[in-house]
């Protein structure tokens, strides 16, 4: 039996199931029944830039395999670097690098997942770019595995960037902020306490030092920083307009690191409920109908929505 | 279509916001493939609240409903089936706000994707999916059908520049799939929504994300004496770690055609040519020309020319963007076929490509995304020739198959509409296509958004099948 359909037998169709990876992202709830998921790179071709894998593969074996190569996937593996693709992938955490390397829900091209009627279900397609049917991946990234349990994914991989650079800017106040990224040119990250600004540049060593210069020239002085701003004592994340950033943060200087230019805050306080709408709600309860009936997988995973 | 449903859309959104003259349903009763419906009526909302309108007498009446933009569509997706209710959006076409320094803009569904570019370009920003239509079709086509280009090799689709999509449902219900934050609550329902071919709702209003314009560009073209050689040369640029903005291909008829219609100096006389663009900053782009030169030349490129200028690289790619408008040159019918392969099948399958034809005794060219294996081999002929369409249709089909069977897709940008709606079942599983029924009940119920598309029956909610006009069958 194939790895797939060894899966989906043993996550049965009846009874509450928890897919298990390796425990990092989402604590399992102790009394359910825990299944697995297939380990292991499959293929990888370089030169298609795609990876395919079992969802259980750790992401650190991933990351090394591609690395020899020279590429990198995108599964917010600077914020969670530990873990499994398919974690990755259910809970689609993006980390502060999503302004340059976009969000986790880019890098999947195929799934296949196993729903809570038992069946296996594959959605999107091998190639880089392919528009055959309904976008069932973008759906699973971020379901929290809800819908169907991630078996198996092709992901798109990148070429690793020539040069990585972290570099922190004192003395940026709410009225500089829009200056200095206005002077950056598609930065990987914009970090900011209402202080002090860090900011990643990627790619050819000398475009990153001419960017230093420029920063200079413009008033901006900066230094190399080993890795950006310390983001583990913010355990809050908040999820709000790019546009509402300066002002989320200039009522909390110093407590609160935003990503500018994508709206994640790192925050000490707890955010607020955000309003759900009902129509809304019911898309949620007839896509869950259909594909977990009996709410069999994952109980308990995901937010507010997810039911 | 009843006079009592007329008289409905008529006092809901205004007699001059409804039209049924025979002109226009026949204009109406299909998008730029040569896939033939029926049109009942043809309603032109100039808000939101128009959109509701229209939807509203449509779910009372028990009525389809079809989302139009601009009609480039080459698959059938916004051709309408047995008299349903085309509402066309071309007159909701204001950009709404623009966000320079968060680089997001919202615009309604009837803004032209060019036009979106040159509104923004005075900031140094533009909308990064460009297909070949970009002049005429509308950023409401391009969420339908999760539209490419030949820079969404680098910058990814038009899935990866939407934000949000504030869509009507068929229960009449106005809702915000994804948003400006960047982590909504729930599934990624703006995800499922792009490209969904019209079939889950009407988009009213769309945020999209603006790129930033590279600080340098360099356009070069290769050119080789084998097929096999350009592709070859495409699968090494990516193995060497580099993403071109731009990695396109033209084959030999391809060249000649374009060559006698813009005279750009194009080597004629190629077996196939690269279009090759690298963007970004300066010293990578320098970088990255120098080694994509280097690995033309040895994989046998003749000539490495380099554009000059902007006037240079604007000939360039208006050989390359106006390839259509020179192939009507040659004959006075083309079908352009969209499929993808892995790239390191880009010759075998062009291999039979070529071999398709020759049986069927067409003529075909081919210009393509090379970068990511996104074929488009289109074939001409003259439709005033008996039986030619039976042979198109057929070489049309063997294309399809030959792409899948080399761990291909069945489109890589087109979509697949009524087009391809009953090669379905070469990609996915009947299982697949149930999952896929799924979403479109979840998103409606009703099955009265834009039925009888993408999904074959019995997945399509057991709709019967409809008589469609040059439908595949």
């Amino acid at each position: 039996m194939n790895p797939i359909a060894e899966f989906a037998a043993r996550i049965g169709t009846t009874g509450e199931v928890w897919i298990r990876g390796a425990g990092t992202r989402v604590e399992s709830p102790g009394d359910v029944r825990t299944v697995e998921a297939p380990a292991g790179i499959r293929s990888f071709e370089p030169d298609e830039m795609t990876v395919t894998c079992g969802a259980g593969t750790r992401l650190s074996d991933l990351d090394d395999v591609l690395a020899e190569r020279g590429q990198y996937v995108n599964l917010g593996q600077l914020r969670h670097p530990h873990g499994t693709v398919g974690g990755a992938v259910a809970t689609g955490w993006n980390d502060h690098l999503r302004l340059g390397r976009g969000p986790v829900r880019d890098s999947v091209l195929e799934v296949h997942v196993v729903t809570g009627r038992g069946d296996v279900v594959k959605g999107g397609g091998p190639t880089v770019k392919n528009v055959s049917g309904f976008d069932l991946c973008r759906l699973m990234v971020g379901s929290h595995g809800r819908l169907g349990a991630i078996a198996e994914v092709t992901l798109r991989t990148r070429p690793l960037p020539k040069a990585t650079r972290w570099l922190s800017v004192d003395d940026v106040d709410g009225s500089r902020i829009a200056d200095l990224v206005a002077h950056l040119y598609r930065p990987s990250a914009v970090l900011w306490n209402g202080f002090v600004g860090w900011v990643c540049l990627e790619g050819h060593p000398s475009d990153i030092e001419a960017a230093r210069t420029e920063m200079r020239d413009h008033g901006f002085s900066n230094e190399e920083s080993m890795s950006g701003p310390d983001l583990d004592a913010l355990p809050y994340r908040w999820s709000i307009a790019p546009r509402a950033v300066v002002a989320h943060v200039e009522e909390r200087p110093g407590r609160v690191t935003a990503e500018v230019g994508v709206g994640v805050v790192h925050s000490d306080e707890v955010p607020p409920r955000r309003n759900t709408d009902a129509a809304i709600e019911a898309i949620h309860r007839r896509l869950t109908d259909s594909f977990d009936p009996e709410r069999r997988l994952n109980p308990g995973a995901g937010d507010g929505l997810i039911r | 279509m009843t006079d009592a449903v007329l008289e409905a859309l008529r006092s809901a959104i205004g007699s001059d916001g409804v039209r049924h003259n025979d002109a226009e349903l026949r204009l109406f009763a299909h998008d730029a493939s040569n896939l033939v419906g029926e049109a009942g009526v043809v309603c032109y909302p100039r808000s939101v609240d128009d959109v509701r309108r229209v939807i509203d007498v449509c779910r009372h009446f028990g009525i389809a409903f079809v989302a139009r933009g601009a009609g480039t569509g080459l698959a059938g997706g916004a051709t309408p089936i047995g008299g349903a209710v085309v509402i066309c959006t071309t007159k909701m076409n204001r950009i709404l706000d623009v966000d320079v320094s968060s680089r997001l803009a919202w615009v309604e569904p009837g803004v032209l994707n060019l036009d979106l570019t040159r509104h923004v370009g005075r900031f140094g920003l533009h909308f990064a999916p460009d297909p070949s239509s970009q002049q005429s079709c509308s950023i409401g086509g391009n969420v339908a059908n999760n539209s490419g280009g030949p820079h969404c090799l680098s910058e990814g689709v038009t899935s990866a520049h939407v934000l949000a999509c504030d869509v009507v449902l068929s229960d009449g219900s106005l809702v915000r799939l994804g948003g400006e934050e960047p982590e909504s609550e729930g599934f990624d329902l703006r995800g499922a929504f792009v490209g969904s071919e019209g079939m889950f709702g009407v988009v009213t209003a769309i945020c999209v994300r603006l790129t930033p314009d590279p600080l340098d560009v360099r356009t070069m073209l290769l050119d080789f004496e084998t097929v096999r050689a350009g592709t070859d040369t495409v699968s090494a640029i990516i193995a060497a770690g580099m993403v071109p903005a731009a990695l396109e291909m033209m084959d030999r008829l391809c060249l000649q055609a374009v060559e006698a219609y813009i005279h750009a100096g194009l080597p004629t006389d190629a077996a196939a040519a690269l279009l090759v663009e690298v963007a970004g900053a300066p010293s990578a782009v320098a970088a990255d020309a120098e080694a994509i030169e280097r690995i033309g030349r040895q994989h046998g490129a003749r000539t490495v020319r380099i554009a000059r200028d902007e006037d240079e690289r604007m000939l360039l790619w208006k050989g390359r963007k106006n390839a259509f408008g020179a192939i009507a040159r040659i004959k006075p019918n083309y079908y352009l076929h969209d499929t993808v392969v892995p790239r390191r099948h880009l010759s075998d399958v062009l291999d039979h490509v070529y071999r398709i034809a020759a049986e069927e005794d067409l003529m075909v060219l081919n210009v393509f995304h090379a970068g990511d294996g996104n074929l488009h081999p289109l074939l001409v002929f003259d439709k005033r020739e008996p039986g030619v369409l039976d042979r198109v249709h057929r070489a049309g089909a063997a294309i399809v198959e030959v792409s899948v069977a080399h761990g291909g897709v069945l489109s890589g940008e087109h979509g697949i509409g009524l087009e391809k709606r009953d090669f379905m079942p070469l990609m996915f599983s009947e299982q697949d296509l149930r999952a896929q029924a799924w979403i479109r009940e979840a998103f409606d119920p009703l099955g009265l958004a834009n039925p009888f598309k993408v999904l074959p029956s019995p997945s399509g909610c057991g709709d019967a099948h409809a008589h469609v006009e040059g439908l595949w069958v």
